[in-house]
């Protein structure tokens, strides 16, 4: 649990209900006292009654708020507990939450406010002892992102609702969500693997289990690998040679430049961002799984890098930095340092939706210096098409020049790609499961092919 | 803010009234809706303008619990019964003033939280009791009023001087009570 500091009201106040009590009390009694009406009497008797007994006891402390979120990294759509307790709470009632209401956020109940209530006779004893009031509130969060959660406010009423306490705003906590990756797979082998150990067969003999060819028994081979068969027909120490296997890199290009399209979290449309951090986390969790090593780099944002490396604890530093990504930002590009970035021989995989001309620039550049680069198209369907609706952009129905200033983009993308195929980079939309598997196949396969050497 | 985003923002939060809050408001409407006929069967005559104020106010105090609205119908209320009711101790009296402590309370546990609070079990029960101890107050009151009206005392002046000396006591006392701000910081919690 996180704990923030705690804040402090400007003191209790009497309710509408208890001035209106008092109020008519007194001059319902001052009539019947002035006019000789005892019948004014009665109507002000369970008026006075109430003030009577609203007034018998004082609150002595102001109650002190404390936040407690009950984690700070959660993955998209995996909710968590904000607590609001109240020290120093012994003259509160009834307090009542209420949470700034936020689109990546789903709270229960979904209004964001909660109650709780020292009124059931079990709490009367702990009550008494001051006991801390608590309430809780869960949330649920539903996009990627680094954000403040639980800004709202709190207040409390004391016993036959006589005064308020604050409403006092609560102190935000920072809560991490990574992006819940996508799911992918792939059954391409990766072009070239570099590595030295890993899932990806090489075309080098060595210690592996994909069986390669029975070969005579040489100084060093392990005696478990004698094949004894053979070497009983033909008399000769004979052993069961297998293929090496080798783990490769790859480079997560996300590009942070532009985030195109509405995003109502996990379980409504996604925008643009959406899609490559998500597909990136995908490719990122298959292919550490797979015992390869993975770098990220995002373009356009904040200076976001992770080495290459390999691992579970290294995914989930992938992915607190994807969830750390902020669109729009406007940071230049930086050629040069995501050349150094990227290892040779590892495939660079770029998410972008291909709308600015200088990542597709950085993208034919990277392809030139380090070969085997691959294009993940991240703009969704409904935007590709000459049918698409401008409020999936965020602009309203029929808005003409919003759709004819989109056709003039879609057209300057349509050359960008163009640009980047001259340039050899394979371009895939994004499509999930097998997205990848007939261009790292192609990649392969003209890898393989010799070339003529000047 | 301006009294059209005033309106809106009003109309928002209404959209989004629990259940709860709507049984609590719709209480007050027809117990402040009562109102003017028990004036009527007191013997306050037909009214229009009076009553089309008071309904007025009965909406206010629906729409906005929270806010002045049930202070003010309220007080028209007592206005109204004072200067069109005959004196009277019968039973309407005792319907009356149950009448008024109900938008009284209604509107009390209207305005504990915003529009989407739901008010625990708990807590109405509690509230339960104390409406009965306020309403065993009133009719202890009004069984009282009969009682001395049977008896036939006369208001004599020393009682007269007794009732506005308690009356202003009670409103002095209330001044510095509804004035002031109760509560301090606990000593370890100002270090």
């Amino acid at each position: 649990m996180s704990s923030s500091g705690p804040l402090v009201s400007s003191g209790w106040r009497p309710t509408a209900a208890l001035v209106r009590a008092g109020l008519l009390s007194s001059t319902l009694a001052a009539l019947a006292a002035g006019t000789g009406r005892p019948d004014l009497l009665v109507l002000a008797i369970p008026f006075l009654a109430h003030t009577a007994l609203a007034l018998s006891r004082t609150p002595r402390f102001e109650p002190q708020v404390r936040t407690r979120l009950g984690h700070r990294t959660l993955r998209e759509g995996e909710g968590t507990t904000v607590e609001v307790v109240l020290e120093d709470a012994e003259a509160v009632e009834h307090a009542v939450i209420s949470l700034d209401a936020d689109a990546t956020l789903a709270a229960r109940p979904a209004s964001g406010v909660a109650g709780a209530t020292r009124a059931a006779g079990s709490n009367r004893s702990a009550m008494a002892q001051g006991a801390p009031l608590a309430l809780s509130l869960d949330l649920a969060s539903l996009r990627w992102g680094h954000r403040l959660v639980g800004a709202g406010v709190v207040g409390g009423t004391d016993a036959w609702a006589a005064r308020r306490w604050g409403p006092v705003r609560l102190a935000p906590t920072m809560l991490t969500t990574l992006p819940l990756p996508g799911l992918f797979d792939s059954q391409a082998p990766v072009p070239h693997p570099v590595g030295l150990v890993g899932q990806h067969p090489s075309r080098r003999p060595g210690d592996g289990s994909e069986f390669s060819g029975i070969r005579p028994f040489q100084t060093g081979d392990r005696l478990r690998r004698v094949h004894w068969r053979v070497t009983l027909r033909t008399q000769k120490l004979h052993v069961t040679s297998t293929v090496a296997e080798q783990d490769s890199s790859v480079v997560l290009v996300v590009d942070a430049g532009v985030d195109l399209g509405v995003s109502h979290g996990i379980h409504g449309s996604a925008s643009t961002l959406d899609v490559a951090v998500r597909a990136a986390g995908a490719l990122a969790e298959y292919y550490l799984h797979q015992g390869d090593r993975v770098g990220l780099r995002v373009l356009g944002s904040r200076e976001l890098a992770v080495p290459v490396a390999g691992g579970r604890r290294h995914l989930r530093r992938v992915l607190e930095t994807l969830a750390r990504v902020t669109p729009g930002e406007g940071q230049p590009l930086q050629v040069e340092r995501l050349l150094l970035g990227v290892p040779t021989g590892a495939v660079a995989v770029v998410f972008s939706p291909m709308l600015s001309e200088a990542v597709a620039t950085t993208t034919a550049l990277l392809a030139r210096s380090q070969g085997t680069v691959v294009v993940a198209d991240t703009l969704p369907d409904d935007l590709r098409g000459p049918d698409w609706d401008p409020v999936a952009l965020g602009g309203e129905a029929r808005d003409r020049r919003r759709v004819i200033a989109w056709r003039m983009r879609l057209l300057e993308r349509d050359q960008l790609l163009g640009r980047l195929a001259r340039a050899g980079v394979p371009v895939v939309a994004w499509a999930g499961p097998g997205t990848l598997d007939t261009v790292l196949r192609g990649l392969a396969a003209r890898l393989r092919t010799p070339r003529a050497v000047r | 803010m301006s009294p059209g985003a005033l309106v809106a923002d009003q109309l928002e939060r209404l959209s989004r009234v629990s259940g709860q809050q709507v049984a609590l408001r719709a209480l007050v409407g027809a117990a402040g809706g009562a109102f003017p006929l028990l004036v009527l069967i007191a013997g306050g005559g037909p009214a229009p303008i009076r009553t089309v104020v008071l309904v007025g106010f009965v909406g206010g105090a629906v729409l906005l619990p929270d806010s002045s609205f049930p202070l003010a119908f309220l007080g028209v209320g007592v206005l109204v019964w004072v200067s069109s009711v005959p004196f009277t101790l019968g039973a309407v009296l005792l319907l009356a003033t149950l009448d008024l402590l109900v938008v009284h309370l209604a509107c009390t546990l209207a305005a504990y939280g915003p529009p989407e609070l739901v008010l625990p079990r708990s807590l109405l029960r509690v509230w339960g009791a104390r409406a009965a101890l306020l309403a065993a107050w009133a009719v202890l009151g009004w069984v009282g009023s009969r009682a001395l009206r049977v008896l036939d005392l006369q208001a004599t002046g020393p009682v007269f001087v007794v009732g506005l000396v308690m009356v202003t006591l009670w409103a002095g006392y209330l001044l510095l009570r509804l004035t002031g701000r109760d509560g301090s910081l606990r000593p370890a919690a100002r270090r």
